[in-house]
């Protein structure tokens, strides 16, 4: 192999120092070919995001810093280079895209003005030339319109949109390295295909070294040529994509193939069912004129009908926008909707609060972000038992504390996690316990929206046993919302896909999977890595 | 001992780390402290008596002059000579460090008033011959005590009205919002003058007509915090609990709106002593002869051959209004996420 275009050695990242030091790096080697495309690959924590963003030496620094370690860029050291030096390869020589095309963007100026900027600082463009160059790059990320979209504010463009103007401004100087920090992590899977492609073309166009972070496997083996994969702050394994795909050897790279979402739910007998919707519809209305008159509804969901057994899981399935989740609060009657909702053999649509609390026990709803859904001022303890006390179930405080710990025991948690605070656990955990928030009230349904989306693959598959273990000894209804197929597979006994609010298809989960009948349903698997 | 939780462990040694900040505290704590035995420090009436064998307190008790062997059966004059004498005959008197009330006229100085100071009056004395320093001390004590019941007062309505208006939207919001928006666009000073000219203005009636219009400071601070709690996942899983709107907004709401309010806290007390003393000022504040800083700012602005009456006024204004100020920045500092959790995430 000739000489490398970017060669990490022994790099070591820190943060804090003396007893308050985080060690997030220990050690990571790895070099990048020009033209190829080098992916690093780990779970949450292991330290791939912080090495990649040594290179252009991006990290909160003083406060992180390098006990040892060296980045050679065509030989030049970079750990000790001025920050000048640095501001020069920065957009330069070295692009970078990052995960969340909604905040890498500024959403007060325009994208002519965003691209523009890198053009001039770094090549002294005047306006009209560099407007010329613009267009050509958007055409280049292949954006639809592109002369059209340069006054465009990001608001204005999709997710994916957002995401090809981020990388017109990475690639804009025609870098010889591009750092692509989770690119497709925050996009739907059919709009993800399309970027990685694009990424794929621009590299082998350009003749640029790609150093690809992320988490998902799939995705690595779709674009990457060489795998880095890392735990906690050091590389496991290396090599060729095809042969640690194929014959894994470290013992960390074996677990995470395996940590796909497997097996199958649970079988269900054939009861009276436990939820039934008929005409289910939310609208938003949009106003307009002087008088703020309804001109046009925004339909989040139309026209949904559906019913969930006890035992029985009803998959749903569709892209961001298509009011999977608006569907599931406006099932708990957290969401104004019309349309009819049977619970437990009562009509709840229009049913009074006071009259529904009683019923709310029976409903429960795990969200989809472990941070955002418990409330970082109470403990465990607080939290799990808020619901028992509502419903005045247990007779006095101990007997609460008493379930509470039962509850967290179900789930896999210690006990004594009881006392402690949201911020003092880990993902994972935090999902479980959100999950013993609802089953603590023993109800007959819950709403499980986009529950594992936020976890590493390895928690997710744990969570996936332990939501089917629970549904099995409690005869548990579960409603799963989920963008995630795999996820999906692996849970539900029937499935429905939505698009733009309604139902494209719907039925037996293995039917839908094997045979999908609607266009739209097989290019959603299609576009599934 | 009042049991912290992590996160406020974690904010209370933050406030320590600002050391201009909790040194400030301790400072304004001290000098708080003391004011409040204003009685015990400057007072006309000794602490202790000794007379014909008995005790006597006169700062707690009335005693007639006749106790005394004096003449009259009106309260005794313990500064007067001759009472004084009388005592001395038969006894002992304990005086506080200064030995007059901010309201003793001083008969016995041989300067014309406002006198320069001595070491009868350490900081001279006003035009009406009282001690200014006695006057300082129950002056402070007085903006102090105001300014914290206007911040109380006006916290507790605001982050009530703010909560309710970000909690429920809607039309609650908007009728509140707009009646804010006109609540505050009145002028303050005409109006507070206007009803000084109805009413004799004392404490309690200038807390009220300033708690009518410093309510609205914290309730977009708080409704905008209750507008962001809403939508958050925790609160939208109580509410599928069945758990009531007056828990979730105490439980899970408020305690986010605290750390706006406790923050903006120190910074509404200098405004309410500020508004305070400026009122005094212009003569419009509390009653006549009461002790405050703005009446001495006054009296300084009129005697400018006394440097003492305005010099003393303005670095007792400076110094407490920069401890609260420097107090109020560890505060901000305290609940600064960043800080707070620094070196957590990238």
């Amino acid at each position: 192999m000739s000489v490398p275009l970017l060669a990490v050695e022994n790099l070591a990242v820190s943060f804090g120092r003396g007893e308050q030091e985080t060690r997030a790096v220990r050690g990571v080697s790895f070099s990048l070919q020009a033209g190829q495309t080098t992916a690093l690959v780990g779970e949450s924590g292991s330290g791939k995001s912080v090495s990649a963003l040594s290179i252009p030496r991006l990290l909160p620094y003083p406060l992180a810093h390098h006990p040892s370690g060296s980045i050679r860029y065509q030989g030049e050291e970079l750990i000790n280079a001025p920050e000048s030096r640095l501001r020069g390869l920065r957009g330069g020589d070295i692009g970078m895209v990052f995960q969340e095309p909604m905040t890498s963007l500024n959403p007060l100026h325009t994208i002519e003005k965003q691209i523009g900027e890198t053009l001039r600082i770094h090549q002294g463009m005047t306006p009209a030339a560099a407007r010329d160059r613009i267009v050509e790059l958007l055409e280049l990320v292949r954006l639809p319109e592109a002369a059209a979209r340069l006054g465009a504010f990001p608001h204005q463009l999709s997710g994916g949109q957002r995401q090809r103007v981020m990388i017109a401004m990475a690639i804009a100087n025609n870098p010889r390295l591009l750092i692509a920090d989770e690119p497709t992590t925050a996009l739907d899977v059919t709009i993800q295909a399309e970027i990685l492609d694009l990424l794929r073309d621009l590299r082998d166009r350009l003749g640029m070294a790609l150093l690809f972070i992320s988490h998902d496997l799939n995705v690595v083996r779709h674009i990457a040529d060489h795998v880095v994969v890392m735990q906690q702050g050091q590389v496991v394994e290396e090599g060729r994509v095809e042969t640690v795909f194929n014959e894994p050897s470290a013992a960390y790279t074996q677990m995470l193939m395996a940590a796909e979402p497997s097996g199958e739910p649970v079988p269900v007998s054939d009861d009276e069912p436990l939820l039934t919707a008929r005409g289910l519809s939310v609208d938003f209305p949009r106003r307009g004129g002087l008088l703020k008159r309804i001109v046009d509804h925004h339909w989040a969901v139309r026209d949904v009908d559906l019913s969930v057994r006890p035992g029985e899981t009803l998959g749903v399935v569709g892209e961001s926008g298509s009011g999977k989740t608006t569907l599931g609060m406006a099932l708990l009657r957290l969401q104004k909707a019309s349309g009819e909702i049977n619970f437990a053999g009562q009509a709840i649509a229009g049913m009074k609060k006071q009259t529904l609390r009683p019923l709310r026990r029976a409903m429960q709803v795990v969200f989809q972000d472990p941070f955002g859904s418990l409330s970082p001022r109470l403990s465990i303890e607080q939290i799990v038992g808020e619901g028992l006390a509502v419903h005045r179930i247990g007779a006095d405080a101990s007997e609460r504390a008493d379930l509470v710990r039962q509850a967290l025991k179900e789930v896999g948690l210690e006990p004594a996690l009881a006392e402690r605070f949201p911020h003092e656990l880990s993902g994972g955990q935090r999902q479980r316990v959100a999950v013993a928030r609802a089953i603590v009230l023993r109800p007959q349904l819950i709403v499980l929206d986009e529950p594992t989306s936020a976890l590493d693959r390895s928690v997710q598959r744990q969570l996936i046993e332990l939501l089917r273990d629970l549904q099995a000894r409690h005869r548990l209804a579960y409603l799963f919302i989920s963008h995630d197929l795999k996820v999906v597979r692996a849970m539900s006994h029937r499935v429905m896909v939505m698009r733009a609010g309604e139902v494209v298809e719907s039925g037996d989960a293995e039917a839908i999977f094997r045979h999908p009948q609607h266009p739209y349903t097989q290019r959603l698997l299609q576009a599934a890595l | 001992m009042l049991r912290l939780n992590p996160i406020n462990q974690r904010r209370w040694a933050q406030f320590k780390a600002n050391r201009r900040g909790w040194w400030s505290l301790w400072i304004f704590l001290l000098l708080f402290g003391l004011s409040l035995m204003a009685e015990f420090i400057a007072n006309e009436r000794p602490l202790l008596v000794h007379y014909d064998g008995d005790w006597y307190f006169p700062v707690l008790v009335t005693y007639p002059e006749t106790t005394f062997g004096g003449d009259f059966p009106t309260e005794a004059e313990y500064r007067d000579p001759f009472v004084a004498e009388l005592i001395r005959e038969d006894g002992w008197m304990l005086w506080p460090p200064i030995r007059y009330h901010y309201r003793t006229i001083n008969y016995a100085s041989e300067a014309a008033a406002p006198a320069p100071p001595s070491s009868d009056n350490w900081l001279g004395t006003d035009d009406q011959a009282r001690d200014v320093l006695a006057r300082l001390i129950y002056g402070f004590r007085i903006s102090v005590l105001f300014g914290l019941a206007l911040t109380l007062a006006s916290s507790v309505i605001g982050v009530a009205v703010g909560a309710m208006q970000g909690y429920f939207g809607g039309k609650a919001d908007l009728f509140g919002q707009r009646f804010i928006e006109i609540w505050a666009g009145l002028p303050v000073l005409y109006l507070l003058i206007i009803m000084a000219g109805f009413v004799q203005p004392s404490f309690w009636w200038l807390l009220g007509i300033m708690l009518l219009f410093s309510w609205t400071q914290l309730v977009g601070v708080v409704r905008a915090e209750f507008l962001r709690v809403r939508n958050f996942d925790y609160v939208k899983a109580a509410k599928a609990l069945g758990v009531s709107d007056t828990t979730i907004i105490l439980r899970h709401a408020l305690p986010n709106a605290m750390v706006a309010t406790v923050t903006f806290m120190p910074f509404i007390l200098t405004g309410s002593i500020t508004t305070l003393t400026s009122l005094d000022f212009l003569g419009f504040g509390l009653p006549p002869g009461s002790p405050s800083l703005g009446e001495l700012l006054a009296q300084g602005k009129a005697n400018l051959q006394a440097p003492w009456l305005g010099l003393t006024a303005f670095f007792t204004l400076a110094i407490m209004l920069s401890l609260l100020v420097f107090i109020g920045e560890a505060a901000r500092d305290a609940f600064d996420p960043r800080k707070t959790f620094g070196g957590q995430g990238r």
